[in-house]
């Protein structure tokens, strides 16, 4: 249904009881179900907020990132929102969350290289 | 990624077999064709893996989590997950806790196994913790949440923010799966609002903001809180929308807060640089204050701008708030109408659908033509569902309020004709209908579209691929206005020949039927015509020119007759049994018309009478608005179900085998005579008592009775239909119909807007009403926050066993030492805590009925209004109780007592027990007692209105217990409980004795315990509170404290050093605040007493008065 939308339109969707929310950053698409009474825009800010974390994350993102580090995405994903709602605001706050994290993960593994 | 590589090569030297994730993607991707065996192939070596050591699992877990993104079940492998969610190193933990994220669900059974890792992760380093609670969000089940939620609310103390934050979003999902949870814990999520550090409060607006979705009411409260948000904090726009969106909830329901939002809200649509605020904004103001016109104007303004916008998404937008506003305001969106009619060439299907919806508020009589006009250009343009939606608004447009902006039918006639040559439709059957309902209501406009019709009929393009529901509906109009208005016509044999093109016969059956029907009216019309008589139901003193009248010659009758000799035996053979039966009814009236003809009779008239009846549109409800007759009970059995069984049974009995063969037909024909069915009757009962089977078997009385009746079903009282119920003429009303037209109009055209409903039929809707009772409310929308906390409303915690064995020891020896006490206080006899109550209103109480009313009105206005009260301490109230005498005569002796059932749980339910003594020598039988609180004060909560007592032997006593809930607490103090106790004394005439049981303010007053902070800030808040005084003399500052505590429940807030001073704070059961300031002055203590209600503030000096005056 996203995909087959031309360019240029707008990019809301009604679907069953829900909207569809959807933006396009070159081949990659976004999309965001919500409830009816949500406001559209935040939702395209939401995303875009979201893109642009990814985007300074992977430095440049594109699609071949997002596939080989999908569940680096869902870590970020869970950073920005949790239980369908935006939970952290800042983009400073969520990459050293992030950075910290990852770099907790690291340390187990490089005692076990060093093993 | 290099990183990642390496670390990956380092793993498959140790595991030769195995694929990395970076494998697994790239094996995907290169088998595009075969994917799905190649991820069965996967899957199974993930099997293998899963048995391996944890960092084995760990990776068969990451790989699972991708396979299962593309849509594979991963379900079997829970197990493995939550292995891995209980990993001790971070990496495996973080995986675990995405695959879980990821694959679980409500189905998942081993998601209890990870309640307490989770709970354990909860408290250790911040980084599980943030893992923990962003995976609870996304599985949390019903279990989980209950279990959860007490871990969770301790958590909401903490001092990381980061978590801090989590939690409080987690808590939205915990209260949506296990919706008790949300009373305990809404005080502190509350206090989060209050949170120095914005990111919070900005979560906590985020949950409160979806919860108030829910239910509104409960969060009206924080409204001052919120609104200091609102004003005071710059920076974030993120919570900005949330805090507006909140508000747009709360607004409908007081009026008041619209008020203060308009300058607010009118400040951030002026100045806002964010589209999506200023939206918000806009639509709040849609919601809430609408009634505010220069907002709306601003609105509408700003609107404007935005679907002039260049980008798409904000034109969309802009249709969309513009028509929720068209829905309250019809008449100030119209004036944009060029702009809505430019949006309908966006080349965007959903802008187009959006200003689509606009139209309905836009079309008016001058406009009309040149909309509907637009929309015709666009229906050849447009495709599918699109056009679809073109159609119906053209039809809703025009049908708005029964055509009342057409005023030309014949316009529109030809409008439906062309919105008929769309093929691809489905919605042959509307215009269809809409072509008959316009015929049937407007007169002048038959003849017109008679003339119309038959073209239609004529138009092969109609019926070329016929389908049920298709365009070929059409005809089925077509057919029926050409056949019952071929009066005006007055071209038969064109008709006939239109009804009967073979081709017809591949149209649905039921459009056949029609033709069918519809050839015989035809031909009758032309036999009558050509006979020379005028056809009943036509109206030729309107337009239709004398010159289409002529008659018809004899030559066109024969000629019709060919070609339904010639036509009609393809449809005697159709497949259709309804159409055949119908082809073969004409075929024989016309061969008996022909022969009737050769005989020199003419049957025209005949024919002609078979269809003169007028038509009406008759309402869509007149069926069920019927009224019932008179004595017609609905649900009563007609025939006793009982009695019929038993008959039944008789016959499988005796008549089977006995009776039947030895008697002849006749016999068993005959009517038998009453004594025999009296004596069979009687056979059948006795044979039921002896029949252990039989489960009728009540008592002789009944059977009796149905001795009595009868076998026959004569007694079933059937009322009479009263006749005019037949359909009502309604032409009558043309005359005044036709002089509200504008003289501008060159035809005077009169539509029948009115429907038929049979006589006495209701006025209400009532059914209407029904259905929206009906509508669903969840759990969480039920919960009521403004009542206080209950004990028995705390959330589930893990305790160990012994701790809650001793808890339930403790709580029986509760019990049984209330068992006790309550059973000692003899009626009578007073224990020191029981106050007696000298009440004077139990005489006054009718006096001050008018005052009441008065007081209903303000508190209802005032309530709402106060301030958010500050997390209060439910002191442990005492047990108000009233024992008193009541009522005494020369059989009865009453006495009672009255007591607020849990202070902490249902502080608003009252309990009276009456105990009712016969002093007398006589037994009493029939004893009743009614118990009636005045309208609008108490409700009884269980129980009914009379109390069927019985019988009360003489000496004894009978105790009757009623619980009450308070509707009203002002009225309720103000007005006693009326009883009324009537008994038949075994040689006496009957007694009744009428008393009043009074319940006075205290009953209704809770304690609260107050900071003087707060205490200020309510009476800071409220404005003016109507302020009453009262003066007592020897009252000390210390008896002051105690009776007040004791007696009204009043809570001190602060004492002035000198002590001459004190203030006391409490408030009613429905939330009206009480506040109250005692200044000793010389021995006279001075009560100034303001509380939110003006009665309130009365009744409560008084009730102070009694109480100090009686105590000293």
């Amino acid at each position: 249904m996203v995909l087959s939308r031309p360019p240029k339109l707008c990019n809301f969707l009604e679907w069953k009881e829900y909207k569809i929310i959807f933006k396009r950053y070159a081949s990659l698409f976004f999309v965001v179900c919500v409830d009816r009474s949500d406001n559209e825009l935040i939702v395209l800010e939401i995303i875009h907020h979201f893109v642009e974390i990814l985007d300074r994350y992977f430095g440049n993102v594109c699609e071949l990132d997002l596939i080989f580090n999908f569940h680096k995405a869902y870590y970020i994903l869970d950073e920005l929102i949790m239980a369908g709602e935006l939970q952290e605001t800042s983009k400073k706050t969520v990459l050293r969350i992030m950075a910290q994290q990852d770099a907790q993960q690291e340390n187990p593994s490089e005692h076990k290289v060093d093993l | 990624m290099e990183r990642k590589n390496k670390f990956h090569v380092g793993d498959t030297s140790n595991y030769m077999f195995e694929r990395t994730l970076a494998d697994l993607v790239r094996g995907i991707r290169n088998h595009k064709k075969n994917e799905e065996k190649f991820i069965n192939q996967c899957i199974q070596e993930i099997k293998m893996e899963l048995k391996g050591d944890i960092s084995k699992k760990t990776l068969a877990v990451q790989k699972l989590t991708y396979i299962s993104m593309l849509g594979y079940d991963i379900s079997w492998a829970a197990f493995n997950i939550v292995e891995v969610m209980s990993a001790t190193k971070f990496s495996s933990k973080r995986v675990g806790y995405l695959a879980a994220s990821q694959s679980f669900n409500e189905g998942t059974e081993v998601i209890t196994l990870a309640t307490n890792q989770i709970r354990k992760d909860f408290l250790s380093n911040q980084y599980e913790a943030y893992l923990a609670l962003n995976c609870l969000s996304n599985i949390c089940t019903p279990d989980l949440a209950r279990d959860l939620a007490n871990d969770l609310v301790s958590l909401l103390s903490t001092q990381k923010t980061h978590i801090l934050k989590r939690t409080i979003t987690v808590m939205y999902k915990i209260f949506l799966r296990y919706p008790d949870s949300l009373r305990p814990a809404f005080p502190k999520l509350k206090e989060k609002l209050e949170d120095p550090e914005p990111s919070v409060v900005s979560c906590a607006v985020n949950v409160i903001c979806e919860l108030a979705r829910k239910n509104p009411k409960n969060y009206l409260t924080l409204a001052p809180v919120l609104f200091k948000i609102l004003t005071n904090s710059t920076t974030n726009y993120w919570m900005f929308i949330k805090i507006v969106k909140l508000f747009g909830a709360l607004t409908p329901l007081e009026p008041r807060l619209a008020k203060k939002l308009v300058d607010p809200l009118t400040n951030i649509i002026n100045t806002s640089s964010s589209m999506s605020l200023l939206f918000e904004c806009i639509q709040t103001c849609i919601i809430g204050i609408s009634d505010n016109i220069p907002l709306m104007k601003l609105c509408i303004s700003k609107l404007r701008t935005l679907i002039e916008h260049h980008d798409q998404n904000l034109k969309y937008l802009g249709l969309l708030a513009l028509s929720n506003i068209m829905k309250i305001h019809p008449k100030a969106v119209s004036e944009h109408r060029e702009l809505v009619l430019n949006c309908l060439d966006d080349e965007d299907i959903s802008i187009r659908t959006r200003a689509l919806d606009l139209l309905t508020g836009m079309v008016n009589k001058k406009n009309i033509h040149e909309i509907v006009l637009k929309l015709l250009q666009h229906i050849d343009l447009a495709e599918g569902a699109y056009k679809e939606k073109i159609l119906e608004k053209i039809i809703e447009l025009c049908s708005l309020g029964t055509y009342q902006y057409i005023t030309d039918f014949e316009w529109y006639i030809n409008v439906l004709t062309r919105l008929s040559e769309i093929h691809e439709t489905v919605h042959g059957k509307l215009i269809a209908s809409q072509l008959l309902d316009v015929v049937i209501r407007v007169k002048v406009v038959r003849a017109y579209s008679a003339r119309a019709m038959i073209n239609l009929l004529k138009n092969p393009k109609l019926m070329s691929n016929p389908k049920e529901n298709g365009i070929c509906e059409v005809l089925y109009a077509a057919a029926w206005i050409v056949g019952e208005f071929s009066g005006y016509l007055n071209q038969p044999l064109q008709s006939l020949e239109a009804f009967l093109q073979p081709r017809v016969s591949i149209l649905p059956a039921h459009i056949q039927s029609v033709y069918m029907q519809n050839i015989l009216k035809v031909f009758a019309h032309a036999c009558a015509s050509a006979n020379g008589e005028q056809p009943e139901n036509l109206d030729l003193d309107e337009q239709t020119s004398p010159v289409e009248l002529e008659q018809i010659s004899t030559e066109t009758i024969d000629e019709c007759l060919t070609v339904l000799k010639d036509r009609l035996p393809l449809f005697t053979q159709s497949i259709h049994i309804d159409v055949q039966e119908r082809a073969c009814l004409v075929n024989e009236i016309i061969k008996f018309y022909s022969t009737s003809k050769d005989q020199g009779t003419n049957i025209a008239s005949e024919l002609v009478g078979l269809f003169t009846e007028a038509l009406n549109p008759v309402a869509p409800k007149a069926q069920k608005k019927v009224p019932v007759p008179e004595g017609l009970d609905l649900d009563a059995w007609i025939n006793d179900p009982k009695l019929q069984e038993l008959e039944e049974s008789d016959e499988s009995d005796s008549e089977i085998f006995g009776k039947y063969n030895e008697e002849s037909d006749e016999e068993h024909t005959r009517q038998p005579t009453k004594e025999e069915l009296a004596r069979q009757k009687e056979e059948r009962l006795k044979k039921q008592a002896n029949n252990p089977y039989m489960l009728g078997n009540r008592g002789k009385q009944q059977q009796q009775q149905h001795l009595d009746l009868g076998d026959e079903p004569t007694h079933i009282p059937v009322a009479k239909l009263p006749e005019n119920m037949g359909p009502v003429i309604v032409g009558g009303r043309f005359d005044s119909l036709e002089k509200k037209k504008p003289s501008k109009l060159k035809k005077n055209i009169a539509i029948d807007t009115t429907t038929e409903m049979p006589e006495g039929a209701k006025e209400s809707d009532s059914e209407d009403e029904r259905r929206s009772k009906n509508t669903k409310s969840d759990a969480l929308s039920a919960i009521n926050l403004d009542e206080p906390l209950g004990a028995n409303e705390v959330l589930y915690s893990n305790r160990h066993r012994t701790d809650i064995i001793r808890d339930r020891e403790a709580a029986e020896r509760a019990k049984a030492a209330a068992a006790s006490r309550k059973s000692s206080p003899k009626v009578g006899q007073q224990s020191p805590n029981y106050t007696e109550l000298a009440s004077p209103e139990i005489t006054g109480a009718g006096k001050t009925k008018k005052s009441s009313k008065k007081g209903e009105q303000s508190s209802s206005s005032k309530k709402s209004t106060a301030a958010a009260p500050a997390p209060v301490v439910v002191k442990k109230p005492l047990v108000f109780v009233a024992v008193s005498n009541l009522a005494e005569n020369e059989f009865f002796n009453v006495t009672y007592d009255l007591r607020v059932v849990d202070a902490t749980a249902t502080p608003d339910q009252l309990k009276l027990t009456m105990k009712i003594q016969n002093k007398s020598d006589e037994d009493l039988s029939d004893v009743k007692l009614s118990v009636k609180p005045a309208e609008n004060t108490l409700s009884l909560v269980g129980g009914e209105e009379v109390h069927d007592i019985g019988i009360i032997e003489s000496g004894s006593s009978t105790t009757i217990t009623q619980l009450f809930k308070s509707e009203n607490i002002l009225a309720a103090a103000q007005n006693p409980i009326q009883f009324s106790l009537s008994a038949t004394p075994s040689s006496s005439p009957d007694v009744t004795v009428g008393f009043e049981v009074a319940t006075p303010i205290n009953f209704f007053i809770v304690g609260h315990r107050l900071t003087k902070d707060k205490f200020a800030d309510i009476l800071q808040n409220s404005g003016q509170m109507p302020l009453s005084s009262v003066k007592v003399a020897g009252v000390t500052s210390q008896s002051c404290i105690d009776g007040l505590r004791e007696r009204l429940q009043f809570e001190v807030v602060q004492i002035h050093p000198s002590g001459s001073t004190i203030s006391f704070y409490a408030k009613t059961v429905q939330q009206h605040h009480i506040a109250m300031l005692c200044k000793d002055r010389d021995g006279v203590a001075c009560f100034d007493v303001k509380s939110s209600d003006a009665t309130l503030s009365q009744l409560i000096t008084k009730e102070i008065k009694s109480q100090f005056t009686v105590s000293n």
